[in-house]
């Protein structure tokens, strides 16, 4: 599999991981938050691999970036919503969306900081040289 | 190692700079790509989202409602030029700020040294991380040892570094992500368009509540709200010590510079040469003001973007949950005015847990302890590297020694320092008191050094690189915001935290 799919995935599953083991963490039982964490985690998923996709394919500028996560966390947000969810979306679907496309965006900042720390590990364990700026790759490599 | 301390050769030209040694014109390197993600913008930007963005302010619009947030917006944007103005300077000599403040007088400087010694003795920022802990936990952790091995893994990760500034760099890089990947969720989970419209208009100072509020009038809220303002963005010196990783980053003549090394690079390290100052170059070339242009850029990216932009979104997020905690939890909004101040983070994670099972709540406390953390983690290597930076150039015999062991020693005093210091304020008067005191005293700093850019980039920088009319207005509104808030604080209202 080619890195930037790889990445993005890898990125994708650590943000799913982390949601798993917060609510671990925190006592609620694993077992009752799966299929919500599944429903975020899998879609997410999906989106970072052709996230990485795209990078590889120098597809993708800083603003694209950004603007790809805002379509792509609401979009999820809304699966997760509607598979396990209680299918009311608050304000509304419009409503909903643009809120999720907001915070898609804060997201998709964390998510990029993220992608190129984990990429720039991928070619440490792989032996491929980092970029020498930003030892990392994609949309903002420096 | 060695010190270049000879005078310029005869045909070598200089730049003359204020009351210190002229600067040796040296060709300016290329530029990086000014889009970029990782480098000293996002490490200013880990330090610069932290409590203030996620606890302090939240904690204003919980009490006062979203419509302050409009003096949060100009704390910001105000710090946005001054962290372009600090790399000016750097980037155009490959100096620190402050042998800037050196070249006015060498006492401007060590006033400098002696503020960050006196604000950065307080470890606030791992002290309310620290309580968090404790909260999640159910007190099983106790706040300050949790917080006294917080600070001595600091210690040994700034330590063992071989380049300090690539880990530092990097750790805050991985913190800051996890910060705003968890915050996105929980905002995404809890909060709702309604909250953000709110959030929005407040920000430009438009909605139902007072932008104005007459209790912020008061003894008890003004020296918080100073303190409030200076947390909007970067506080107390971190702007300062952004001219530092500048260099070890090497943007613009910092290149000249060797880098801060911790114990296993400090071999490598010292067999360089550390010049005795900065060096620049030739403003009159056109090639190397083109130059120039692309290292603004660089720079206009690494703070408009990175720092602006994440910084803006992130309290607005935060935000965002801070009135839907309200919403849930309006008795929050009460303990706080009462002056329970502890109640805020209690408030606020108990409002999240209720409102999608109790998950949320633990990811935002361990956002807050994760942020306690990475910030002491970049406080106390900029503290440390801003010290070594003034005792190296500036003490009598400091030479004798390497800039990085001076950085070493610095290190340890500050966190056996802080871990004293936590024994000593923080179990009378709890996490919170010391953020405030922190808080407040940085804004006393923030508006010195606006007056200090004012005069060193309009002073002692060559005409060509000095900046303009607008950029002089926003330091001179940081002075008004920053030194006036805490001059009318103590001395007009005799209010302090």
């Amino acid at each position: 599999m080619p890195r930037g799919p790889l990445a993005g995935a890898l990125t994708a599953v650590v943000t799913g991981g982390v949601m798993a083991l917060l609510v671990t963490i925190a006592g609620e039982g694993a077992a009752s938050f799966t299929a919500a964490i599944l429903a975020l985690t899998v879609p997410l998923l999906a989106a970072g691999v052709l996230f990485g996709w795209l990078t590889d394919h120098d597809r993708l500028t800083f603003g694209r970036a950004l603007l790809y996560w805002a379509a792509a966390f609401a979009l999820c947000r809304l699966a997760q919503e509607l598979l396990v969810g209680d299918r009311e979306l608050k304000d509304g679907p419009i409503g909903f969306l643009l809120y999720q496309g907001i915070v898609g965006m804060l997201f998709g900042l964390g998510y990029l900081l993220l992608y190129q720390q984990v990429l720039a590990g991928l070619h440490r364990l792989f032996g491929e040289p980092a970029a020498p700026e930003a030892e990392g790759g994609g949309p903002g490599q420096g | 190692m060695g010190i270049s301390d000879e005078p310029a050769v005869a045909e070598e030209r200089t730049v003359p700079m204020g009351r210190e040694a002229p600067l040796p014109i040296r060709p300016l390197p290329k530029p990086f790509n000014p889009v970029h993600l990782i480098g000293p913008g996002i490490a200013l930007t880990a330090l610069g989202v932290g409590l203030g963005e996620t606890y302090q302010w939240p904690r204003l619009v919980i009490v006062f409602g979203p419509s302050v947030r409009w003096l949060f917006l100009l704390g910001v944007t105000v710090q946005l030029v001054v962290m372009i103005e600090m790399a000016r300077y750097s980037m155009a000599t490959g100096e620190s700020i402050f042998f800037g403040a050196a070249r006015i007088w060498r006492p401007v400087m060590w006033f400098f040294f002696a503020s960050a010694l006196f604000i950065y003795i307080w470890p606030g920022h791992m002290a309310v991380g620290a309580q968090s802990i404790e909260d999640l936990t159910n007190g099983r952790l106790g706040w300050y040892p949790v917080a006294a091995i917080g600070l001595l893994v600091v210690g040994v990760v700034l330590t063992i570094a071989k380049y300090v500034y690539r880990v530092v760099e990097s750790v805050l890089t991985l913190f800051v992500s996890i910060l705003v990947i968890g915050s996105a969720i929980i905002a995404s989970m809890v909060g709702s368009w309604g909250d953000l419209w709110d959030t929005l208009r407040g920000t430009v100072a438009l909605g139902g509540t007072s932008p104005l509020p007459s209790d912020w009038f008061t003894e008890a809220w003004f020296p918080i709200v100073v303190g409030a303002i200076a947390f909007a963005g970067p506080s107390g010196m971190q702007q300062m010590w952004y001219t530092l990783w500048l260099r070890d980053k090497g943007a613009g003549m910092g290149s000249y510079v060797p880098r801060i090394a911790g114990l296993r690079g400090l071999r490598d390290v010292e067999k360089e040469t550390i010049p005795a100052r900065g060096y620049t170059f030739d403003v009159d070339d056109e090639e190397e003001m083109r130059k120039w242009q692309g290292w603004r850029r660089w720079n206009f990216f690494d703070a408009g973007v990175l720092f602006w932009g994440i910084t803006m979104l992130t309290t607005i997020i935060f935000t965002v949950m801070a009135i839907s905690a309200a919403r849930v939890s309006p008795e929050t909004a009460t303990l706080i005015q009462e002056g329970e101040r502890e109640a805020a983070l209690d408030g606020m994670a108990a409002a999240f847990g209720s409102v999608s099972g109790g998950w949320t709540k633990t990811v935002f406390l361990l956002l807050i302890g994760v942020i306690g953390w990475k910030q002491s983690f970049g406080l106390f290597d900029a503290l440390s590297r801003g010290q070594a930076d003034m005792t190296y150039y500036f003490a009598p015999k400091a030479r004798r020694w390497s800039m990085s062991r001076h950085y070493i020693v610095f290190v340890w005093v500050i966190i056996l320092f802080g871990i004293g210091t936590l024994s000593w304020i923080g179990t009378e008067d709890g996490p919170g008191a010391i953020l405030d005191i922190l808080a407040f005293l940085s804004a006393a700093v923030m508006g010195a050094y606006c007056l200090l850019l004012l005069f060193v980039n309009n002073r002692l920088l060559p005409q060509k690189l000095r900046p303009g009319l607008i950029s002089n207005i926003a330091l001179g509104i940081g002075v008004l915001l920053y030194l006036g808030g805490t001059l009318w604080s103590w001395l007009v209202m005799g209010a302090l935290p």
